[in-house]
Parts: C-alpha cells; structure tokens; sequence
C-alpha cells in the first residue's frame, strides 16, 4: 500500500496553510519545493504523525511485525547535545523499535558508514559541525529502514559541497522506500527525485517528473546580452530574471517568459526556471534559487 | 532509562547544582561542627570549639548519664539551690549537671519563663509536670484545641517511656538546623531538576521526532524520565545527607541516639527517641525532595515551559515557611501548613508540634503523617505529570486535538 494524502487541509486560526492536498506517494524520492511559508513543514508534520488537528485523512504503508513504518529528520535538527553520535543512534534505535542489542548495534554501524560518522562516534552531538549534525540525523532517520522516511528542509545552512554530498546520501540510502524530501533550494532536487510538487499557497501548484516539468517549459526561456547593466535593467523591466552573468565582456540575463527582447534566444530550461516561473520571485530572491 | 539519566545529568546546570548541593553540605556540616562551643573550665570565659568542645561536654556529661530519676533530680536540685546566688546557680545547674538543669528549668518554668528552681521544693512530681506544661504551651502559643483533641494529645503523651536517659542529647539542636538546610537545598534543587525534565525534548527540538513515535512510545519515555528524576534526586539527597551525617557524627559520636526527645523538648507528644527521630526525618525528607521533583516536574508537563514551571513551582512550595510566621491563622491552615512537605525540613519544629492527623484512635502525630504526604503526593504528581507529558510534546502553537491516531 502507498502513502496516501486525501483532501488535507489545515489552519492556523483564520491563516489557512493547507486547503486540499492529494495525493498518492509510492516508492522513490519525492520532492517537495516552494518558498519558506507555504505550508511544507505543516505538510510534513501532518504525514509525520506529529500534528493531528488536520482535515482530510492519511493512509500509510502496511508495515510487518518489526518494520518500522517512519523516519523523520525535521528543520532545524540538533538531536540531544550531551549525547555522542553513538548513544545517540541506540537511544533511537530503541525508541524506535524492540530489536535485540546484537541487531541495534549492527544497524547502528551500517548507518554510520552509510552516512559516514563513524568517525565521529564518540563525539557529543554539541561539538558537531552543521553538515556533521545533519549526517547524525540522517543516520537516526534511516535507522531500520523505514518505509516512509521526511526530510524537511535537510540542507538548509549547509554550504553547496555539503549539499552534494547530502544529495548523494540520500540516493544511496534510498532502497525500497518513501523518502519526502522537502526545501526551497531547487538544486537539492535535481536528478534525484522521481516526482517534484512544486507548492504554492497551500496547495500543489505543480508536479510531475523533472522531464516533464522542464518540458512545460520548453520555449519559455530565454537567454539575452546586453551591453551594460543599465540597459539590461531598462529591456527587462518587468521580466522575470532567474539569473545574470558577465560572459566576454556583455552582461547576459537569463528569462522565463514571454520573449523579452527581439534579439533573445531561446535555451534549455532547468529547474530554477520552473520554480521562477510559478514564483516569479524579484531581482533580490534569486541567488538562493 | 540510562539515556533519560544521560539527557539529565549532562545538563551543564544539573552537574552544577549537583555539585554545589554537595559541597554546601559539607561546609555546612564543617561550620556547623566548628561552631560548637562549650564552656573549658566551670566559672572560666575560655571556649573550646568544635571537635574538642564535643569531646569536653562527653566528659561533663559522663558525670550524670544514665536514668533520670525524681530521686536523682532532687539531689541536682539541692546541690543548685545551695549555691549563694542565682547566676552561681545557673551556672552550676549548667555546667555540672548537663541536661538536667535544662530539664528541670523546661519543667518547672512559670508562664513568664522566670527562673524558679531556687523556690521550688522538690522535683518529686517532674513526670507529672509535663501535661501543666503542656497546657500552657497551648495556651501562651495561642493554639486551641477541642476537648477531644486535647484527649488525644495527652493520650499520645501517656505513651512516652519514662524515666528518660540523660545523654549528650543537646548537639542534635545543631544537627536539626542543618537538617534544614540538607533538605532545603535538596528541594530546590530538585524543583530546579523537574522543572526542565519535560519539556527537554522542546529545547533540544526532539519533540517532532519523538512525537512521531506514537503515543506509547512517548509515554514509554516520560515513565523513564520520571525514573531518572527519582533515581538522581534520591542518589543527591542520600549523598548530600551522607556527606553532612558523616562530617557530623564523624565529630561528635556517639550522642544520645537512644534518649527520648523529651530531654531536650520536654513538652514534645512524641514516644521517640532521636534515632528514630532521625530515620523518620531521612525518610520525609526523602519523600519531600520527590514531591517538590515531581511537583516541578507537573508543572513543566502542564505548561511546557521550565521557568515558568520552576517560579510557579518554587512559590507555592516555600510558601509554607511564610505562612507559618502569620500566628493569627486559624489552627486548621497552620496544621495543614506543617505537612507541606518543605515542613519536612524543620524537624525541630515537627518534633515539637502539638497537631494531631485524622487517624482511626488517637489521630497521628506530623512527624507520623509528613512522610505518608509527602509519598502520595510525589505519586499523584507523577501519574498526572505523565499523563500531561504524553500530550505535551505535541502541544505547539494549538492544542491538538482528540482525533489521534497511532502511527506504528
């Protein structure tokens, strides 16, 4: 059985986060993309289990005797400080299931070298680096191989070679699972993901494969140069820009839309273009894209 | 529940209060024994202090140890009466016959509290002389009791093994304030342990994941907590206390364990003599430092939030010890304060106590009652804590809901 979301729908007082998510979720790495605010975390925490004064019902994957059914790493993860990587994996290797000493162990250093801190095993969690913390909560949320594993906003704060390697985590440790991979950085999804949602003001304002998303685009990007940046400022007033770069000595924009100028031409389009064209974010959100 | 222990004690402020409730202990205990004083030679100002004034007033109390008898006490009261004035009197009655003087003083002392062994015949009826005493005890301290009650006290009286023994009874004044101290440190510090202990998972943001956990999961780890913190406290309270007995006893034992309190608190209703004073104090205090855990504890579960939890917490604990210095309260609020469990703490005061419990007979003296409180209270603190820790973790900017599911 799949991961299954019907109608969900959430509030908070009269802010309405959530109005109507479907949908159903097999195997493979699902992508979960959209600005800071647009109803992700609570998303999130509603599948996780954790908030449950929600609308709409959700059905999870049948689990055997002795699976675990959920592994969670959520925003902002520190984990307990004064513990070290190692009792912090067994306490919740033993949180999370009945499994004997002998069986904890062991998955406690498939994990570790999985997701390499077994080096650092006798370090307390405190004395972590960000992207070393983010490894340990990795590893506790791939602990017995969960059938349905969130990720929320994982490489928030990491600088772009942690991401990298995050990413490549994750698809190894990515076997015959659910993993929901929420955040806002575009880059983090590429190539991985067997379905992106792109969310929008509560609800799914895009999804579909990476191909598929970037072939809705096709013909609506655009590539131009310009002498200077004022000019390019003066042509493109307006358009929305999802990058800009000096190339030989012209200043070139790349657009999603409508042709901005005569002499544009068109080029391939990538994932930011699409999460630009449903945001159409300003000139000043775009670096982080 | 190692982990729960783990997540405890490793906190930066736990290992410090540990350590600094110990170490008071042990300067407590130090100064306390340092300032024990007594009298080198009959007549002369030089003091002796500490180890070696504990050892001199072995000696003077060598020379009178033993029964007290009325025939005893009259020869005490001759040999005082033929000194020429009453300061040489007191003196005598102090010096040469420890104990006693302050006894017969405890049981023939006028409503004005005036000095009358010089007048008094003998000491033939000093046995008798407790229930006047005690009668007026009720009547200057304000107290009013039915006729029932007062029935009561003085069947609990008629209890009391007599002849008393005179012993170096008079070093456990000292160790009754320190007493205090132990325990008051260890209540606040405990209050301090249980004020955080639920809403850790918060500060640390575990909660989203153990709240994934399932309901029984969760409260599978709040029991633990709740194992940790009886485990710590108790491990602290028995350490501090050993600490504190040791660099006490270590001075000045043996002392009076077998004596009945009477020899120093003449009016006391209690049939106890200062050991099982002793064991009964260790044991309310002990059950004391768990009720003001868990009370904390309750509290943090409740609102989620340490200090408000800890202020909250600390205000209605200690508030006893305000309310009673207000004489003017009604008996029934002041016999009600004396089983608050930061009562525990002043044993001089619950050994002295007059207040009768509810109990199938004669009623049960505070002393009797303060532990059994203390017990229910820790337990009834932690089954409701528990239940409130259990939906707590879930408890975010809205209160969730009734509709729970479990997800494993």
């Amino acid at each position: 059985m799949n991961l299954k979301l019907e109608r969900i729908r959430k509030s908070y007082g009269r802010k309405k986060v959530l109005q109507g998510i479907d949908m159903e979720l097999s195997q493979g790495i699902y992508g979960f993309l959209g600005a800071n605010g647009v109803g992700k975390t609570t998303l999130f925490k509603i599948i996780s289990g954790y908030t449950r004064d929600y609308q709409g019902s959700v059905s999870y994957p049948k689990c055997k005797k002795g699976e675990v059914l959920l592994g969670v790493l959520p925003q902002n993860f520190i984990g307990y400080p004064t513990m070290t990587v190692r009792e912090f994996l067994t306490y919740m290797a033993n949180m999370k299931t009945e499994a004997s000493k002998q069986d904890v162990r062991m998955e406690i250093e498939e994990k570790m070298e999985l997701f390499a801190v077994e080096e650092l095993h006798r370090k307390k969690l405190k004395a972590l680096s960000g992207g070393q913390l983010r490894r340990v909560g990795l590893a506790q949320a791939f602990l017995f191989s969960p059938k349905l594993v969130l990720l929320d906003e994982p490489t928030a704060g990491l600088d772009p070679a942690e991401r990298i390697r995050f990413k490549n985590f994750i698809s190894d440790a990515a076997k015959e699972q659910t993993i929901l991979l929420s955040t806002h950085i575009v880059s983090d999804l590429e190539f991985i993901c067997r379905e992106i949602f792109v969310m929008k003001d509560g609800i799914v304002a895009e999804q579909g494969t990476q191909e598929a998303l970037l072939r809705r685009q096709e013909g609506k990007v655009w590539e131009c140069a310009f002498e200077n940046e004022r000019q390019m400022h003066e042509a493109l007033a307006g358009a929305a820009v999802s990058m800009t770069y000096s190339d030989q000595g012209m200043v070139k924009a790349r657009v999603v839309g409508a042709r901005p100028v005569p002499d544009a031409y068109q080029i391939q389009p990538a994932l930011n273009d699409v999460y630009l064209s449903i945001f159409r974010f300003q000139q000043e959100g775009q670096n982080e894209v | 529940m190692k982990y729960e222990m783990m997540k405890l004690v490793r906190q930066m402020h736990v290992k410090g209060a540990l350590l600094l409730v110990l170490v008071l202990c042990a300067a407590w205990g130090i100064v306390s024994v340092g300032a024990y004083r007594s009298r080198a030679e009959t007549g002369g100002t030089a003091y002796l202090k500490g180890k070696a004034a504990f050892e001199n007033e072995r000696k003077k109390y060598a020379q009178v140890r033993g029964d007290i008898t009325e025939e005893k006490l009259n020869e005490v009261l001759w040999d005082i009466q033929s000194c020429k004035d009453e300061s040489a009197a007191y003196l005598k009655a102090v010096e040469q016959y420890p104990g006693l003087g302050s006894l017969l003083d405890q049981a023939y002392a006028a409503q004005d509290g005036h000095f009358t062994l010089f007048a008094l015949e003998s000491a033939d009826d000093f046995y008798a002389r407790r229930k006047p005493q005690i009668k007026l005890r009720i009547k200057t301290g304000g107290l009013h009791f039915s006729k029932r009650e007062l029935q009561q006290i003085f069947a609990w009286d008629e209890k009391i093994q007599t002849p008393f023994q005179n012993e170096m009874a008079d070093p456990w004044r000292n160790f009754y304030t320190s007493f205090q101290f132990a325990v008051l440190v260890n209540l606040l510090t405990a209050m301090i342990y249980g004020a955080s202990l639920f809403s850790y998972e918060k500060s640390v943001r575990m909660h989203i994941i153990a709240g994934t956990m399932g309901r029984r999961t969760v409260g599978r780890m709040m029991a633990q907590k709740v194992k940790a913190l009886a485990v710590l406290t108790g491990v602290q309270y028995l350490a501090s206390m050993a600490v504190l007995c040791g660099i006490y006893f270590g001075s000045c034992a043996p002392i009076a364990w077998n004596s009945q309190v009477q020899t120093l608190y003449f009016t006391s209703i209690l049939p106890l003599c200062y050991r099982d004073v002793f064991v009964l104090g260790l044991v309310s205090g002990m059950a004391a430092v768990w009720a003001a855990a868990f009370f904390a504890a309750f509290l943090d579960a409740w609102l989620q939030k340490p200090v408000p939890a800890l202020a909250i917490g600390a205000a209605v604990m200690f508030v006893p010890l305000v309310l009673r210095n207000f004489t003017m309260l009604p008996n029934s609020v002041m016999k009600l304060v004396q089983v608050f469990p930061v009562h525990t703490a002043l044993l001089k005061e619950t050994v002295n106590s007059l207040y009768l419990y509810p109990f199938p007979g004669n009623g049960l003296p505070g002393i009797y009652v303060l532990p059994v409180v203390c017990a229910l209270l820790a337990a009834g603190l932690v089954w409701i804590a528990v239940r409130l820790a259990q939906t707590g973790i879930w408890k975010e900017g809205d209160r969730t809901g009734r509709r729970r599911r479990e997800m494993v």
